[in-house]
C-alpha cells in the first residue's frame, strides 16, 4: 500500500485505512507519547533549520574557501569539501530546496489522488474502472525506472524529479483514498444520509470528510517522507539539483572519494536528512492508527500463588470435572470476578448466562487455566479433572488439557486457522492428546459424524472458508470432540448464527451429551439458549454469580436485582404471547388494535412484484413480493438470516440498486431509486438504520445530526423552530440535554431513540425500520418496542418493522409476513399467524424463541426433545 | 439418537462442484492475469517508448556524430533510410516488432547492439539481486517472527525500534554509512565494486558483500514489520487461542496454526521486493559502480540513449509484472479468499 516498489521504503505503515485505534497499555502509552514528543520536536528543529539554513550560512555555499577535503578550522568548523566551499555552509543551503519540493509534490500529488480516489468510490463503474487500471499500469513500473524514464523525457533537474515524484506517489494515495472512501461509505449513517436524498457534496463534506480527515493527515505524513524520500535519492542519482547547487543527497554523492580524508562532509547531510526522515516516520507511527501492539503475551497460566489454606495435594472428585472456589481474577482496573463457586459434573450442561461485561468468558477461560492478557488469578482454588491447577507446570496443564477439556469459541469465523485444512485441524488436536497417527483419521471421521459433517475424503481436504458459518462452528465442535474430552466449554455458540440454526445446535448439544456423556458449560447472553438446553443456569453480574438453578428457578424467584430484571424483561416478552393467545378469543388490548386496522380506504404503501437480486446476473434474493400496510397499520417482516428481508426494506427505501416491480404511495408510484423520488416522497417514508452504533456520525452532535432532516424537510419557506430538536428528543423520551452531546457519549439505547428521532424530524408517515432492537440487550428493547407502538396508536404511523425476534411482532400487533428464501411463506394478522402457524418455517422460528418457551415452561428442553424424536 | 443420524446435513452434495470451481477459479485466475500483465507490458512499452521519443537526438544523428560527419542533409538522408521520420505508430510497431525477435537496436552514446549490452549486465544483476534475496528472506522471517512471538518484551521493543529506525534511512545513506565503516575506516571491503573487462563478480565475492549488505538493510525492515505484524495477529488470533486451550504444545501452535497465518500476508510484498531486488538495483549498483543492468539506465538516461532506456525499463518492467503475477497466484494458493480480485 505504501511503496514498497521503491524497494526502499519510506514509510511505516502497511495499511493506514483502518480507523481503530491500537489497544495499547498504559506503560508502553506514555512511553510512545514521549517518543512522539521527542520526535515532533527533531522532526521541527530539522525542517526549521532547512528552511532557514540559506541565510544562516557564515559562507557562500559556492565560494571555494580553502584546500579540497580540508579538516575543520576556526574558518570551516565542519572542513571543506571535493571543491574546497565550506561544508557547514553547504549543509545550511542543502535542505531548503528538498524540503519546500517534497512540499509542493505533496500538495499537488494530493490534490490530484485524493480527487481521483474519492470519485473512484463515489461514481464505481467505468469512473472506477479507469482510474484504478490507470493506477494499477503506473504502479506497475519500478519507481525509479519510472524516474529514469521521465528524466529522459523531461530532462534532468529538480523540475523533472518533482514532476516524476509526484506521478510515483498519486496512485498509492489514489488507491488509498478510494479504500478508506469506500470503507467510511459502509457506515449507516451514510445509508441515512442518502435514504433522506442528501445529493453526493453534501454527504461527501458533512458525512465522510470530518471522519476521514485524521486518517488523510496521518496519511500525508506518511507521502511527505516519501516524498523527501524520493526526490533525495533522485538528486543522488544525479537526477534532480544539479551541481554547483548545495543538495544535501548531492553532497553524500560529491564527497564520496574523499570518504577517508574528510567524512564530516558526507556526514553531516547525512545526519540532516536522517533526522528528518527518522523523526517523522516515528511521529507517523504514533498518529497513525495500525499495527496492533498488545501489551503482553496471551494466556498461559499466570498465577500469583494462591493463597488457600488447602494444601496442594490432589484430591480426585469422582463427581466433578472442574471446580472453582473462591475464584477472584483482577485486571489492572479491578476486579472482574469476585469470590466465584462453580462446580461443573459430567454429563451436566451447566450455562453461564450474563450482559457484555459480566466476567462469563472470564470464568468459563479460568477453568480451563486460561487468563486473557492482562488477568491475574489472585485469589482461590481451581480443580480440573481433579487436579489442582496450580500445582501443575505448563506441561501437566497442557497435556491435561488436550485429553479432558476442549473450548468451541465464540466466531465460527475466527475459530479455524484459515491456513489449515480441515482433516489437519482435526488430526492436530488428535495429536495433541497423543492419539497414535494411525487412529487420528478414524477419529476424525468420527467426530465429523457427530456433529452431523460429512466424514470423506473431500469435506476432510476442505479448507475453512469453503465452509458456511454453521458448517464450520461444527467443524471447530468435532475439534472439540474428538480427543473425548471430559469437559466441554462452549462462549457463545450460538450468537452467530440465526434463531432456527441455533435451536438445531442447541438441541443437538443434548443429545451429544447423552451420547458421550460429556459435561458442557455453556457461555451466553441468551436466556433463550440456556433454557432450551440447559440443566443449570448460573446468572452472572458483575463479576460475582447472582443466581443459580433451573431457568425456572431463576425467573420464577429470582433473588437478586440483576435476576429481577431479567426476568422482568423475560416476561414482558413472554405475556406479549400471552396476550395473542388471549386474543384469539377477543379479549386483548393487541386485538383491540387489530381491529382497528380494518382498511377502509385502501393500503397507504401497497407493493407489487418485487424482485430483486444483488446483481443482475446473480439469483433473486426477492421473488414475485405483493404486501399491502393499511394507514397507521403495522407490517413486521420476519425471517432467517439471508431469507430477504433487510434487501426488502433497502427497496422500499430506496438503497437498494436495482429492483423491478411497483411500490405504490397512496395509489400512487414510487419511483425505485432514491435519488428520482420527489422531497415530499423522501419525507414520508423514512429509513431507521440497524446498527446504533454506526448509524450517527461520530463528527456531529446529536443537535447537528437532528437540525439537519429539520432543515431539509420544513415546509416551504419556513425554518425550523429553534428549539424543534429538543422536541423531537422529548418525544423519543430524551432529556433535552441530550442535544448538546456526540453520539459517543450515549449509550446504545439512546443513540437508537436519536436514530428514530432523526427519522421522525422529517415528519414521515411511514417508519422503515431496520433490526432496531437487534443491537439492544433485552430492556432496553423492550423499551424501544414500546416507543415504536405508542408512535403507531398515538401519532398514527405506519410501520415497516423488520426483525428476527418474533416477540417484537407480538408486541407490535398488525400484521406478519414470514420471509423465506425470498418469498413470502406467511401472511396474515399477527394473532392469527403466532398463535396458528400454517407453515414449517414460521412453527421453526417459534419454537426457537424464548417466549414461547417460557409458555410451556415446566422442561423446555425436553419438550422440544420428545416432540422431535 | 435418531435425530441427529436421520438429519443428513445439506453440506454433502456440493463437495465435489465446490473443488472443480475452486481449480478451475484457480485457472480462470491465472489466465485472466497473464492477459491483465499482457496487456500492462504493451501499455507501459507505449508510454516508455513515447517518453524516449521526446528525448532530442535519435539513432540517425548518434550514427553520424561517431562517425564525424553530421550535417543536417546527411543526418536527414539518413533518418530516411532507417524510417525515423515514420509516423509514431510506424516507428513503435517497427521497433516492437524487432524487440519481440530480440534485436533491441543500436546504443547512441557506446555504438554497440543493445541487446548484448544489456544481457551482460542483467546477468550481473541477477548474481547480485539473487544473493540478496538468499540473505533477506531467511532474516526478514525469522526476525519477524521472533520479535512478533515476544510482541510487547524487551527483545521486540528493540527489534520494533530498530526496524522503525532502519525503514526511514534511505538506502544510499545507508550505502554510504557502510562503505564508511567497513571500507574507510575498518579497511575489511573494498569501497567499489567495479569489474575490470571479462571479470565475473563470482571470481571476487568480496566485492559483493556490502552491495548486498545495502540491499538488505534497505528491503530487511518493511518485511520484518510486515511479519511481525502478521505474527501478532495470528498468535493472538481464536484459533491460536483453541489450539493452546486444546492443549496443543507450544511449539507445534507457532509451526501450525502462527507461520502460516503469518507467512501468507507477507508473501506480496516479499514478492514485490524480490522483484526490485531481481530487476536491477538502481541505487547499490550507482553507489559502488557495480556493472548492473540499472546503473547501465543511469548512465543512458544521463547520456539520453533512448534505445537502452527502452529496453532497460522494459526488462525490468518484465521482470515486476511477472513476479507481481506469481505473487498473485501463490497467495491465491495459499488462501484463496484473498487476492482474486482483479
Amino acid at each position: 500500500m505504501t511503496s514498497p516498489r521503491l524497494g526502499v521504503q519510506a514509510t511505516p505503515q502497511d495499511s493506514p485505512t483502518s480507523l481503530t485505534p491500537p489497544p495499547r497499555g498504559k506503560a508502553s502509552g506514555a512511553r510512545q507519547r514521549r517518543r512522539a514528543r521527542v520526535s515532533a520536536l527533531v522532526l521541527a528543529a530539522g525542517l526549521l533549520l532547512a528552511l532557514v539554513g540559506p541565510w544562516l550560512a557564515p559562507h557562500d555555499p559556492g565560494a571555494t574557501v580553502d584546500i579540497p577535503y580540508a579538516s575543520p578550522s576556526g574558518e570551516t568548523p565542519l572542513g571543506t569539501d571535493h571543491l574546497g566551499a565550506d561544508v557547514l555552509s553547504r549543509v545550511l543551503s542543502g535542505g531548503r530546496g528538498l524540503i519546500l519540493s517534497a512540499c509542493g509534490v505533496l500538495v499537488a500529488a494530493y490534490l490530484l489522488g485524493a480527487v481521483a480516489g474519492m470519485l473512484a468510490a463515489l461514481r464505481r463503474g467505468w469512473v472506477d474502472s479507469v482510474l484504478m487500471r490507470t493506477a494499477d499500469l503506473l504502479m506497475s513500473m519500478p519507481a525509479f525506472i519510472l524516474l529514469s524514464v521521465l528524466v529522459v523525457a523531461v530532462g534532468r533537474g529538480p523540475v523533472g524529479v518533482a514532476v516524476a515524484t509526484a506521478v510515483i506517489l498519486v496512485p498509492d494515495i489514489a488507491r488509498m483514498v478510494r479504500a478508506a472512501t469506500a470503507q467510511a461509505l459502509e457506515h449507516d449513517y451514510v445509508e441515512a444520509a442518502q435514504a433522506r436524498g442528501e445529493r453526493t457534496p453534501s454527504i461527501l463534506s458533512r458525512e465522510l470528510l470530518p471522519n476521514l480527515l485524521p486518517l488523510l493527515c496521518a496519511d500525508a505524513g506518511v507521502r511527505f517522507v516519501a516524498a523527501v524520500f524520493t526526490i533525495a535519492t533522485a538528486a543522488f542519482l544525479g537526477y534532480g539539483t544539479q551541481p554547483p547547487e548545495a543538495d544535501w543527497a548531492l553532497m553524500l554523492l560529491e564527497n564520496q572519494p574523499g570518504l577517508a580524508l574528510q567524512p564530516l562532509a558526507v556526514l553531516a547531510p547525512a545526519v540532516l536528512l536522517l533526522a528528518i526522515l527518522v523523526s517523522a516516520n516515528m511521529l507517523v507511527d504514533r498518529l497513525t492508527p495500525g499495527v496492533r501492539q498488545p501489551t503482553g503475551p496471551a494466556d498461559e497460566h499466570r498465577h500469583t500463588p494462591a493463597q488457600t489454606a488447602v494444601p496442594a495435594t490432589t484430591s480426585h472428585h469422582g463427581e466433578v470435572l472442574a471446580q472453582a472456589r473462591g475464584l477472584c481474577v483482577a485486571s489492572a482496573s479491578g476486579h472482574v470476578l469476585h469470590e466465584v463457586d462453580v462446580d461443573v459434573a459430567p454429563g451436566q450442561i451447566l450455562a453461564l448466562v450474563g450482559e457484555s461485561g459480566s466476567g462469563k468468558t472470564t470464568l468459563a477461560l479460568a477453568l480451563l487455566g486460561g487468563f486473557r492478557p492482562g488477568l491475574t488469578h489472585t485469589r482461590g482454588e481451581l480443580t480440573l479433572s481433579g487436579s489442582k491447577l496450580h500445582t501443575l507446570g505448563p506441561r501437566a496443564l497442557r497435556s491435561l488439557r488436550a485429553r479432558n477439556t476442549a473450548y468451541v469459541p465464540q466466531d465460527p469465523r475466527t475459530a479455524l486457522s484459515p491456513t489449515m485444512r480441515i482433516g489437519t485441524h482435526l488430526a492436530e488436536l488428535l495429536r495433541a492428546a497423543e492419539v497414535p497417527a494411525a487412529e487420528r483419521t478414524t477419529r476424525a471421521r468420527e467426530a465429523l459424524r457427530l456433529v452431523d459433517l460429512p466424514d470423506d475424503d473431500a469435506f476432510l481436504r476442505r479448507w475453512p472458508h469453503q465452509l458456511s458459518g454453521g458448517q464450520r462452528q461444527r467443524v471447530a465442535l468435532a475439534g472439540a470432540l474428538a480427543p473425548r474430552p471430559g469437559l466441554l466449554v462452549m462462549d457463545e455458540p450460538t450468537s452467530a448464527l440465526d434463531p432456527v440454526t441455533a435451536a438445531a445446535l442447541l438441541r443437538d448439544l443434548s443429545t451429544l451429551r447423552d451420547r458421550t456423556g460429556v459435561g458442557i458449560l455453556l457461555v451466553t447472553h441468551d436466556l433463550a439458549a440456556a433454557a432450551r438446553a440447559a440443566d443449570r443456569v448460573l446468572l452472572m453480574a458483575h463479576g460475582r454469580i447472582v443466581e443459580a438453578g433451573t431457568v425456572s428457578d431463576v425467573l420464577d424467584q429470582p433473588v437478586s436485582e440483576p435476576g429481577r430484571k431479567l426476568a422482568e424483561t423475560a416476561l414482558v416478552a413472554h405475556s406479549a404471547f400471552r396476550e395473542l393467545s388471549g386474543a384469539t378469543e377477543g379479549d386483548s388490548a393487541v386485538v383491540r388494535t387489530t381491529e382497528r386496522e380494518a382498511p377502509e380506504t385502501g393500503p397507504l404503501l401497497r407493493v407489487r412484484g418485487l424482485r430483486a437480486g444483488h446483481s443482475r446476473q446473480g439469483p433473486a434474493v426477492l421473488r414475485e413480493l405483493d404486501l399491502d400496510v393499511p394507514r397507521a397499520g403495522c407490517l413486521t417482516v420476519v425471517g432467517p438470516s439471508g431469507s430477504g428481508k433487510s434487501t426488502l426494506l433497502r427497496c422500499l427505501a430506496g438503497l437498494h440498486p436495482e429492483w423491478h416491480g411497483e411500490l405504490l404511495l397512496s395509489g400512487k408510484a414510487v419511483p425505485h431509486a432514491v435519488g428520482d423520488r420527489t422531497r415530499e416522497t423522501l419525507r414520508t417514508l423514512q429509513f431507521v438504520p440497524q446498527d446504533p452504533f454506526d448509524s450517527l456520525n461520530p463528527a456531529h452532535t446529536v443537535d447537528e445530526i437532528l437540525r439537519r432532516p429539520l432543515r431539509l424537510f420544513a415546509p416551504a419557506g419556513r425554518l425550523p423552530a429553534p428549539h424543534a430538536p429538543e422536541e423531537l428528543l422529548a418525544r423519543v423520551d430524551l432529556p433535552s440535554s441530550t442535544a448538546g452531546r456526540p453520539p459517543s457519549a450515549l449509550s446504545g439505547g439512546q443513540r437508537q431513540r436519536v436514530a428514530l428521532a432523526r427519522a421522525l424530524a422529517a415528519r414521515p408517515e411511514v417508519l422503515l425500520c431496520d433490526e432496531i432492537t437487534s443491537a439492544l440487550d433485552a430492556a432496553t428493547a423492550a423499551s424501544m418496542v414500546k416507543l415504536l407502538a405508542s408512535l403507531r396508536s398515538e401519532d398514527g404511523m405506519t410501520l415497516v418493522v423488520v426483525t428476527h425476534d418474533l416477540s417484537v411482532a407480538a408486541r407490535l400487533g398488525g400484521d406478519i409476513a414470514v420471509l423465506r428464501n425470498g418469498e413470502v411463506c406467511e401472511f396474515g394478522p399477527v394473532a392469527r399467524v403466532l398463535t396458528a402457524p400454517a407453515h414449517p418455517a414460521t412453527r421453526g422460528m417459534l419454537d426457537a424463541s424464548l417466549a414461547r418457551q417460557l409458555d410451556r415452561r415446566g422442561s423446555p428442553l425436553r419438550t422440544a426433545d420428545q416432540k422431535g424424536g | 439418537m435418531s435425530r441427529v443420524q436421520d438429519r443428513r446435513p445439506p453440506a454433502a452434495d456440493p463437495l465435489p462442484e465446490a473443488r472443480t470451481s475452486r481449480t478451475r477459479g484457480l485457472a480462470v485466475l491465472v489466465v485472466r492475469r497473464l492477459f491483465a500483465s499482457v496487456a500492462v507490458l504493451l501499455l507501459v512499452s507505449v508510454l516508455v517508448f513515447l517518453a524516449t521519443d521526446l528525448a532530442p537526438g535519435d539513432a540517425a544523428t548518434a550514427q553520424l556524430s561517431r562517425q564525424g560527419g553530421a550535417t543536417p542533409e546527411r543526418v536527414e538522408a539518413l533518418r530516411h533510410a532507417l524510417g525515423l521520420d515514420a509516423p509514431f505508430p510506424q516507428r513503435y510497431l517497427r521497433w516492437l516488432t524487432h524487440a519481440l525477435r530480440g534485436d533491441l537496436g543500436i546504443s547512441y552514446a557506446q555504438g554497440g547492439e543493445v541487446s548484448r549490452l544489456v544481457s551482460e549486465r542483467a546477468l550481473n544483476s541477477l548474481l547480485l539481486g539473487t544473493v540478496a534475496i538468499a540473505v533477506l528472506v531467511p532474516l526478514a522471517l525469522t526476525l519477524g517472527l521472533w520479535s512478533g512471538l515476544r510482541a510487547g518484551r524487551r527483545a521486540d521493543r528493540i527489534v520494533s525500534a530498530s526496524v522503525l529506525t532502519l525503514v526511514s534511512v534511505p538506502e544510499f545513506v545507508a550505502g554510504t554509512v557502510l562503505v564508511l565503516c567497513f571500507a574507510t575506516w575498518l579497511g575489511w571491503l573494498p569501497a567499489v565494486s567495479t569489474l575490470s573487462a571479462g571479470e565475473h563478480p563470482m571470481g571476487r565475492p568480496s566485492l559483493l558483500v556490502l552491495p548486498v549488505a545495502t540491499l538488505v538493510s534497505a528491503c530487511l525492515a518493511q518485511n520484518v514489520r510486515l511479519i511481525r505484524a502478521a505474527t501478532v495477529e495470528a498468535a493472538h488470533g481464536e484459533a491460536v487461542q483453541v489450539a493452546r486451550l486444546s492443549g496443543v504444545p507450544e511449539w507445534r501452535v507457532v509451526l501450525r496454526w502462527v507461520v502460516p497465518g503469518a507467512v501468507v500476508p507477507a508473501v506480496p510484498v516479499l514478492a514485490r521486493h524480490v522483484s526490485y531486488l531481481l530487476g536491477g538495483t538502481l541505487i547499490a549498483e550507482t553507489l559502488f559502480g557495480y556493472p548492473g543492468i540499472a546503473a547501465a539506465l543511469v548512465e543512458a538516461a544521463a547520456a539520453r540513449d533512448a534505445p537502452v532506456v527502452l529496453a532497460v525499463a522494459m526488462l525490468t518492467t518484465c521482470v515486476t509484472v511477472a513476479l507481481n503475477l506469481v505473487a498473485d497466484v501463490l497467495s491465491a494458493i495459499f488462501q484463496p479468499v484473498r487476492g482474486r480480485g482483479t
